[in-house]
């Protein structure tokens, strides 16, 4: 199946995408977020915010065809930037 | 042995024209270092208890750090501080830029200024020589005319002015003192302050280079930060890249943006307004502050046939982003950009202007205006036209800018019924742009700082250290690296704990403050708003309870050797920390502690957080 992805701040550079800007990538059926974020280099101990179709998602949400995807750097507990 | 400290302070007494120069010695700098803690000495020590925040017996304090001017990215740093016209307590706000190192480079390490002009002056101060002048034809004007007249007048264009807008000379209780035009010491109203003394500017030129002890670790950090960090993955990539609003989203999905007087989590169309669109559409330039390469501000440029924004007066900073933008239900970027140029130009705190306005419309909107003659057409959400007609309306207190320039806590009170229920204050400094609700970072700051609703961090250990040393927040300095640059700047061998004790010196010294002034443990706590579940989004079952933040609370008192039921310090804290209670006049404000502490235990906790940033 193939994911549309928006990546901010740096992770754009796990997807080769610009920040902000989107890019598609292809995955295997019944995959989750985890399994497309670790399938780019993006391991379980990295914190990040998640959004699916504009929800508030987490690595354990399935993911099907022509989902759109945000990775962000997470704010809540966060820095005061 | 050359070093960063200059033990100069200049003293300026604009009721009778008096100059002077203060050599506190080396051993008060050492024991207060800068900012926040220079500023609590001297209103703790010199304003007399009880006394009008607009009266000329205030002290107006500019405290730079002691690596301010040396060139060091992050070293453009300096706070300004008085007793608050808006909050009646300690009042204080950091600025970055050029004006702070100007002053250093010019030999001083700080400026206390008292006492009242008959009419407007401003204050030059080129290297050791200081003026008082006639600052009649300034009087009126917005900053950036102002700059460029005082440049031309003083025929030197590299000047660097600190300034008030009509803001601080209408005595708005959280008018600004903007310096560079576009950064600014903006919370608890140091521009009214200044506007009471009949202080229009204060000009500066410096052309000594700021002395430091060791060059080596201040070249080779300066070099990690340029070289090593911001490139793709590096710490500072993201600011440099962006600057501050790049989070927009995050706070979007996770719920927690500050949306109608932080009512809701969420706002439709919220990424419009963020650091990445700016960048795409009005950002013309980044731009930096003294020696630094990070370079994180943002220089936005809009000439259109409808709207026009000067890049001179910057760009909008996140809490700006929030404040006039999300709070009051706006996603309209050029209408933020405008905003943003207004609050610089005409002199108001962005983040006081921002909650008070959205106050205001929560309070149209739901008909407790009425008396003022405004409704939810008239004032409303989303409106930009009601929020840029505000900020002029404000800056000049026309019509109901009048009551709205006197804070909201004290509009609330105005107004009367329970319209205090709804204003988003600590301690009557309006809440910055970060939901307590959803970050723990601010559960643990907003309460217990001794400004109020600041997200700086007054009473933390890390931003406090940063802020007196004189190093901006956002480098990634961890604490070891921070203890070593002030080490290389000043020549001193100070240890951790002796820097850990800078801090709980400066704390204690601003809660007596507060104490004195009238402030009391039931202060400490966040406003109703922030206890009820937000309206929107993934959060609305999350209730943040009062009992969590008086157990927080107190747990902080104990910590820092206050007594538990009323954060008063215990007379050994204040022996240890060298705190002269005959001289402060304070004993009303002391507490003996109940279980005397064995020989050699510290009457306050030690911490050593390296945790947050790091070094090379």
């Amino acid at each position: 199946m193939r994911i549309r992805i928006r990546p901010y701040a740096d992770f754009g550079r796990f997807f080769s995408a610009e920040p902000g800007q989107t890019c598609v990538v292809s995955i295997e059926e019944g995959a989750t977020v985890g399994d497309l974020l670790e399938a780019h280099g993006i391991e379980a101990s990295v914190r990040v915010t998640l959004g699916v179709n504009n929800q508030l998602a987490a690595r354990e949400t399935q993911l099907k065809d022509g989902d759109n995807l945000e990775v962000l750097a997470p704010m809540s507990g966060g820095s005061t930037q | 042995m050359p070093t960063s400290v200059q033990n100069q302070i200049l003293r300026v007494n604009l009721s009778n024209g008096r100059i002077w120069t203060e050599k506190p010695g080396i051993s008060f700098f050492r024991s207060h270092l800068g900012g926040r803690n220079v500023i609590a000495h001297y209103l703790l020590t010199e304003i007399p208890k009880g006394s009008d925040a607009l009266d000329p017996v205030n002290r107006l304090v500019f405290a730079m750090g002691p690596v301010t001017g040396i060139a060091l990215p992050g070293a453009g740093r300096h706070s300004v501080g008085a007793k608050s016209p808006l909050t009646g307590l300690f009042g204080e706000s950091e600025a970055g830029g050029y004006w702070g190192s100007e002053l250093k480079q010019a030999g001083w390490d700080g400026l206390v200024i008292e006492g009242k002009a008959e009419t407007p002056v401003y204050l030059w101060i080129k290297d050791q020589v200081v003026e008082i002048r006639d600052a009649r034809h300034l009087w009126g004007q917005v900053t950036g005319p102002v700059e460029n007249r005082l440049r031309e007048e003083l025929g030197d264009t590299q000047v660097r002015v600190a300034q008030i807008g009509p803001a601080g000379e209408n005595l708005v209780r959280y008018a600004c003192i903007v310096n560079d035009l576009n950064e600014v010491a903006g919370r608890t109203g140091l521009g009214a302050v200044m506007g009471s003394k009949n202080l229009k500017a204060i000009a500066v030129r410096g052309s000594h280079r700021v002395e430091v002890s060791n060059t080596l670790p201040i070249k080779t950090t300066a070099r990690w930060v340029s070289h090593e960090t911001l490139g793709e993955g590096g710490s500072h990539h993201r600011l440099h890249t962006w600057g501050t609003g790049a989070m927009v989203r995050s706070k979007q999905l996770e719920g927690h943006l500050i949306v109608h007087n932080f009512r809701d989590g969420q706002l439709d169309h919220a990424t419009d307004i963020d650091a990445i669109t700016m960048q795409n559409k009005v950002v013309d330039h980044m731009d930096r502050c003294f020696a630094c390469s990070v370079r994180c501000k943002k220089r936005v440029k809009i000439d259109t046939e409808q709207v026009k924004v000067d890049p001179k007066y910057g760009g909008p900073e996140y809490e700006t982003l929030a404040a006039i933008g999300t709070n009051t239900g706006i996603t309209d970027i050029m209408a933020v950009c405008k905003g943003n140029e207004m609050l610089n130009y005409l002199g108001l705190d962005s983040i006081s202007a921002g909650a008070t306005i959205a106050w205001a419309m929560e309070m149209a909107e739901t008909g407790r205006f009425a008396d003022q003659g405004l409704d939810k057409e008239s004032l409303r959400f989303g409106s930009t036209e009601s929020v840029l007609e505000m900020i002029e309306k404000i800056a000049y207190r026309k019509g109901v800018g009048d009551l709205l320039a006197e804070g909201s806590l004290r509009a609330a009170q105005i107004i009367g019924g329970d319209a205090e229920k709804y204003v988003v204050h600590v301690k009557g400094l309006e809440v910055a742009m970060h939901d307590p609700r959803a970050m723990k970072d601010m559960r643990d700051n907003y309460p217990i700082t001794p400004t109020g609703g600041d997200h700086t961090g007054a009473g933390l250990k890390r931003t406090s250290v940063r802020n007196t040393v004189g190093l901006c927040q956002f480098l990634q300095y961890n604490d070891a690296k921070a203890l070593e640059l002030l080490n290389a700047a000043t020549g001193w061998a100070m240890t951790p704990e002796e820097l850990h004790e800078t801090f709980e010196r400066g704390l204690t010294l601003a809660r007596l403050f507060n104490l004195r002034e009238g402030m009391t443990a039931d202060d400490d706590r966040l406003p109703d708003r922030l206890h009820e579940p937000i309206r929107m989004g993934p959060l609305t079952n999350h209730v943040l309870s009062r009992s969590e933040i008086r157990n927080y609370v107190a747990g902080y008192y104990e910590e820092r050797g206050w007594d538990k039921e009323e954060g008063r310090p215990y007379t050994d804290t204040l022996a240890h920390l060298n705190i002269d209670i005959e001289e402060h006049d304070i004993a009303d404000h002391t507490s003996e502690r109940p279980d005397p502490l064995a020989v050699g235990t510290l009457p306050y906790k030690m911490s050593h957080d390296d945790s947050n940033g790091h070094a090379e």
